[in-house]
């Protein structure tokens, strides 16, 4: 039975993209939402002892707590073992989990909380050890007509991005993460955030505002 | 935030209504509007040209390897004694035998019952009583994980009409978290529960434990 949701599922957690009203291309996974009544039934299975279950609902989210936790960590590498901690901290709470919001809200704020603990811990700027700091792996080339100079202009405004991403002061990283690349709601990021939709918006605004000069100063010659 | 920024946020997400599109759009003339426009159109495009990052292929597995038991490690193993395959093997004498246990257990069923324990006993709840002062309300429901936090399920009744709502429940012994429902929108944690437990998005579940399996008369 989980096997086959499993691959029933396999689907939501694609990495395509849609163009957005506003000509800007919005991640379409974000738009998948998962049906609540079934996932309140997982979550029965998983607290009537049935732990299999529960990978239904970590393969359903893993590739956006992942993709979360990396972007606030900077670290894909320490973000896989992060990302596995906020769903085992999830799977512990399951019996506080009401329903109230879909399980991914409630796990992106876990997996959030624990981005922050280890920015604390760390103390330092994040993306110490990001494997895509320094240009993209020859796997990762695109091989979609892309040139080698395309391919290079655009690891290297990746990496701008990413290095901008990371002097971004945490809670305005969190807000263009959550909206921006993992594409949720406003609604919903106010929920993960514990803030009102109003203050998403604000802070939206400003992140974008701060994040484009951060940008331009990592991009511009040294 | 100015009502530009604001129509600006709603643009980008694609929420204006016809009418905020076009004050959106008289906005537009203002050259200084116009730039601050397609500077975030164009960090917005940048963001969303990231590609995601994909965890590993054995992060689910990793994830379960993890988890602890939930049950208990005697039962698992008897539960997988029960259910080992194994060879039996089998002669006339041993099937006689068996149906022989058979006939003498469906007399012994037949007979009337001498043991001193009654079903009654057996299967003893508490009663316990859930009450919430909420003068106004129209309606409070009560949820738990005995009911799967079914927020339609359990209803409190005001027998006074001074607004006090209260329900009385048959529970077995154990721990159980709960809150009520006022109204069906708001969440409301029992303020006299005997116990506290964060529910992860900042608020505290309530606690009650069953302990005495006796029939008796709990209050909240």
């Amino acid at each position: 039975m989980v096997v086959e949701a499993l691959r029933c599922n396999s689907t939501v957690s694609g990495a395509s993209k849609e163009q957005g009203s506003t000509g800007c291309e919005v991640p379409s996974h974000a738009r998948l939402e998962s049906d609540p009544v079934d996932e309140q039934a997982i979550i029965a299975r998983c607290l009537a002892g049935e732990g299999r279950a529960y990978a239904v609902l970590v393969e359903r989210h893993k590739v956006l707590v992942h993709d979360l936790v990396s972007r606030m960590l900077g670290d894909s590498v320490e973000a896989e073992d992060i990302a596995q901690d906020a769903f085992v901290k999830a799977y512990l709470s399951l019996r506080d989990f009401r329903g109230e919001s879909r399980f991914s809200t409630w796990v992106c704020r876990i997996a959030l909380n624990r981005c922050k603990d280890v920015l604390r811990k760390r103390g330092r700027a994040p993306w110490a050890r990001s494997r895509r700091e320094d240009g993209p792996e020859p796997a990762e080339v695109a091989d979609d007509g892309e040139t080698p100079v395309d391919s290079l202009e655009r690891c290297e405004r990746e990496a701008a991005l990413h290095r901008a991403l990371a002097r971004l002061p945490v809670k305005y990283r969190e807000v263009i993460v959550l909206r921006h690349i993992e594409g949720m709601e406003f609604h919903e990021i106010g929920r993960v955030l514990g803030i009102a939709v109003g203050a998403v918006k604000v802070r939206a605004f400003r992140a974008r505002e701060m994040l484009r000069s951060l940008v331009q100063s990592e991009e511009a010659p040294r | 935030m100015t009502r530009f920024e604001e129509l600006l946020e709603g643009k980008l997400a694609g929420e204006l209504s016809p009418d905020e599109n076009q004050e959106f759009a008289a906005l537009l003339v203002l050259a200084e509007n116009r730039r601050a426009f397609e500077r975030h159109q164009q960090t917005v495009a940048l963001l969303t040209s990231v590609e995601r990052q994909v965890p590993s292929s054995s992060f689910t597995e990793d994830v379960l390897a993890r988890l602890p038991d939930r049950k208990s490690r005697p039962l698992e193993k008897l539960w997988e004694f029960l259910w080992a395959p194994r060879v039996v093997r089998w002669n006339v004498a041993t099937a006689l035998a068996l149906g022989l246990v058979l006939v003498v257990a469906v007399l012994a069923r037949t007979l009337p019952s001498q043991s001193p324990v009654s079903s009654e006993m057996r299967s003893v709840v508490t009663l316990f009583r859930f009450t919430l002062d909420a003068p106004g309300a129209q309606q409070v429901f009560l949820a738990g994980d005995f009911n799967g936090w079914r927020t339609d399920e359990i209803s409190l009744a005001d027998a006074t009409g001074r607004g006090r709502f209260s329900v009385t429940l048959p529970l077995k012994p154990g721990r159980y978290a709960y809150m009520f429902v006022v109204d069906e929108a708001t969440w409301v944690t029992d303020p006299r529960a005997e116990a506290y437990r964060d529910d992860g998005f900042g608020n505290k579940n309530a606690l009650v434990d069953v302990e005495a399996p006796t029939v008796g008369n709990g209050d909240t």
